[in-house]
């Protein structure tokens, strides 16, 4: 289990005494039964754990202070998931902005549409300018 | 009559009024057995038997030492309630000083835990080891892992992947920035420049009906907007409508020219 999930789980625990005892006697046994991760050696998991712990670090700072809290928290979930999750966490916020600015994208069309009526009326100046003035003549 | 007569009817009406008399007696006889045996009824039922009161005296004594059986049992049960209540907020006590201890227990297992998941520890470490063989170098242990990934710039390479997406995330969300506002007055400027767009239309549509078959085929061989908002094929629509606007103006002109030049000569 991760800090973040043991964390989560912490914060989740509430309600009667009784079922606050459950739920914490419940954590507590997951806790003392988190096994290290056997699959890497200790240097290397400390390794990716200070980077990660940097970036956790860091990325308060680089979020905007406006930035709510469930994004910071997805944010930080992707960190500890891995740079794959970031990536995927990083197309999906572009999708959103994508979303986000197709209203822009509709008025500049609609602009664009509107120049060319405009030059269409224009065209029509022209052609009445152009035949009106054939036509006086003798 | 004679006095015969007369004392014969005296003596009917002697014998009548004595049977009348009698008739009396035997109907108040009567009538007084039958009030007697009423009020003796009317008494038997407002008075019970001897017997029967000794019964209800009996039954009341039995009642009132049930009652005061129940009485104490009552008693007895309160203080036990009472007991079992002093009992209940010991438990409670006891279960939230030791819930608080779980939770403390909990929470100072937590900090121990690793920050990264199973994936997310495989994940970084490939990308450590990645990122410094393309750097030519061997991913050893190191005795400051802080210092290493600062000295090896890793941290610095690990936040570019960050940043950008704070950026996105920063468009998105944050609403005082020009963006968001920029944004927020969208809705009001396309609604805007529809109307426009509207009125634009249905004053060509007019223009063209009313001119009718007198330009040929310039104004259909004109080319319209394409229904769809692509982007390319109205820039390109736009293009060719701007170089024929402009041919048409210097037609215009030169008809404007040759129309004073013959007015000239007519002069």
């Amino acid at each position: 289990m991760k800090r973040a999930e043991a964390e989560r789980l912490l914060a989740e625990i509430g309600g009667e005494v009784e079922v606050r005892l459950r739920g914490h006697a419940g954590l507590l046994r997951r806790l003392l039964g988190n096994e290290p991760n056997q699959d890497h050696p200790a240097w290397k998991l400390a390794a990716a754990e200070t980077l990660a712990e940097g970036l956790l670090e860091r990325c308060a700072g680089l979020l905007h202070p406006e930035v709510s809290a469930p994004t910071r928290a997805l944010l930080e979930e992707a960190v500890t998931e891995g740079p794959e999750a970031l990536a995927r966490l990083a197309a999906d916020f572009d999708e959103r902005l994508r979303a986000a600015d197709a209203p822009g994208d509709r008025l500049q069309a609609l602009r664009a549409r509107r120049r060319c009526l405009e030059l269409r009326a224009a065209c029509l100046d022209h052609l009445a300018n152009i035949f009106d003035a054939r036509r006086s003549r003798p | 009559l004679t006095d015969q007569d007369d004392a014969s009817l005296a003596a009917q009406i002697g014998a009548a009024l004595v049977r009348a008399a009698e008739h009396r007696k035997a109907l108040v006889k009567s009538r007084l057995e039958a009030l007697q045996a009423r009020q003796a009824a009317v008494v038997g039922a407002l008075m019970p038997e001897p017997s029967k009161l000794d019964e209800l005296r009996l039954s009341v004594e039995q009642l009132a030492a049930q009652a005061e059986r129940q009485r104490a049992e009552i008693a007895d049960h309160e203080r036990q309630l009472a007991q079992l209540r002093d009992r209940q907020e010991d438990l409670s006590r006891q279960a939230e000083q030791a819930d608080g201890a779980l939770r403390e227990r909990c929470a100072s297992l937590i900090p121990g835990l690793p920050v990264l998941s199973r994936q997310g520890e495989a994940q970084w470490i490939s990308w450590i080891e990645g990122r410094l063989v393309e750097a030519g170098l061997a991913f050893e242990p190191a005795a400051d892992w802080r210092e290493e990934l600062d000295f090896r710039e890793l941290d610095e390479k690990a936040l570019a992947l960050l940043a950008p997406l704070c950026g996105t995330i920063a468009d998105l969300e944050v609403a005082s920035s020009d963006l968001a506002v920029a944004r927020a007055s969208l809705p009001a400027a396309i609604q805007r420049e529809q109307e426009a767009l509207d009125r634009l239309t249905a004053d060509l549509s007019l223009r063209a009906s009313q001119a009718g078959s007198r330009y040929g085929r310039i104004l259909e061989d004109l080319p319209q907007p394409p229904a769809e908002d692509s982007p390319e094929r109205l820039e390109q629509i736009e293009g060719i409508l701007t170089y024929v606007e402009a041919t048409l103006g210097r037609f215009a002109v030169s008809a404007l020219l040759e129309e004073q030049m013959l007015e000239a000569l007519q002069s």
